[in-house]
């Protein structure tokens, strides 16, 4: 992997984590294969980035967990919170414009 | 599975420092990731291992989660505690006291940069307070007898060493936060 990926995936994770959890309440070892899934093995997070980085989220009051036991095994589920949604609303803002900003000083809008 | 809970209880002992509940929990949550991936495997002895090996070395895990909890407010003040006891050894009537002084020097800095500016910085102040007044509380109980030790020029080395003490709490631990700021915000 490349210092460049690894810093784009490094700024990403907070979007994608968000973006995911914005639709249902998940918990760590779906988020990983969910995102593993959705980005065509581009997003192969490891279980010692993905926890750390949900806390985090979680103690900026963007998600919050339970405990949920299904078949016996229980599991920590996050979802999103008010506070959470507003913050990827900016996020997706800032994501977008991004994207346009690269683009055009790449020069693609020209062609 | 003993290998896994071997595992863990490395992880858990790597997380000292961060508060027995947060710990409880990040390790809960290890578990259950665990499970879930024995889960989709077939549960081998050689998978877990693997799996294990896979999510890295205890020290890594634990270090992540470290950099998001800091240090639980109970270990900070163990922390500021063992400073003012290590300073009243560095009184200077006390025999050894030249040999302890770079220790707890050391230990000061130690402190700023592992936990943050300002309990680098109380640990200074306390091991500064500690060495000034357990002097002037043996001049007082023996009034009598001692009169204040050495002349002004020492005297006032032992005060500005025990100042230093706060700086040396503090700065370290300063610049430590700036430098990491500045790294992660380029633009």
């Amino acid at each position: 992997m490349t210092e460049w990926s690894k810093e784009m995936k490094k700024g990403s994770i907070q979007l994608c984590l968000l973006s995911l959890l914005s639709r249902k309440k998940k918990y760590g070892f779906q988020i990983i294969k969910e995102l593993k899934e959705l980005s065509d093995n581009y997003f192969d997070l490891k279980e010692g980035t993905l926890y750390p980085a949900l806390h985090r989220l979680e103690k900026k009051g963007y998600l919050k967990s339970e405990w949920i036991t299904k078949e016996g095994l229980p599991r920590k589920y996050y979802r999103i919170t008010k506070k959470g949604l507003n913050a990827l609303g900016e996020i997706k803002n800032d994501w977008e414009r991004m994207v346009k900003s690269c683009r055009n000083v790449m020069g693609e809008k020209d062609e | 599975m003993n290998s896994i809970e071997d595992y863990l209880s490395k992880v858990r002992f790597r997380l000292v420092g961060i508060g027995r509940e947060n710990r409880g929990k990040i390790i809960d949550e290890l578990r259950a990731h665990i499970n879930d991936l024995l889960k989709s495997n077939e549960e081998t002895d050689e998978n877990t291992r693997k799996i294990l090996a896979d999510m890295g070395s205890p020290k890594d895990v634990a270090f992540r989660y470290k950099e998001v909890y800091g240090y639980s407010s109970v270990s900070k003040s163990l922390f500021i505690l063992a400073g003012g006891f290590l300073s009243i050894f560095t009184i200077p009537a006390l025999f050894l006291s030249v040999f302890l002084l770079p220790v707890l020097l050391i230990y000061v800095i130690y402190v700023s940069l592992s936990i943050g500016k300002n309990t680098g910085c109380i640990t200074g102040v306390t091991g500064g307070v500690v060495r000034i007044i357990i002097p002037f509380l043996i001049l007082y109980a023996n009034s009598s007898e001692y009169t204040m030790a050495g002349n002004i020029l020492s005297l006032s080395a032992f005060v500005f060493v025990s100042v230093f003490m706060v700086f040396a709490g503090y700065v370290p631990g300063y610049y430590k936060e700036r430098y990491k700021e500045k790294i992660e915000s380029v633009f």
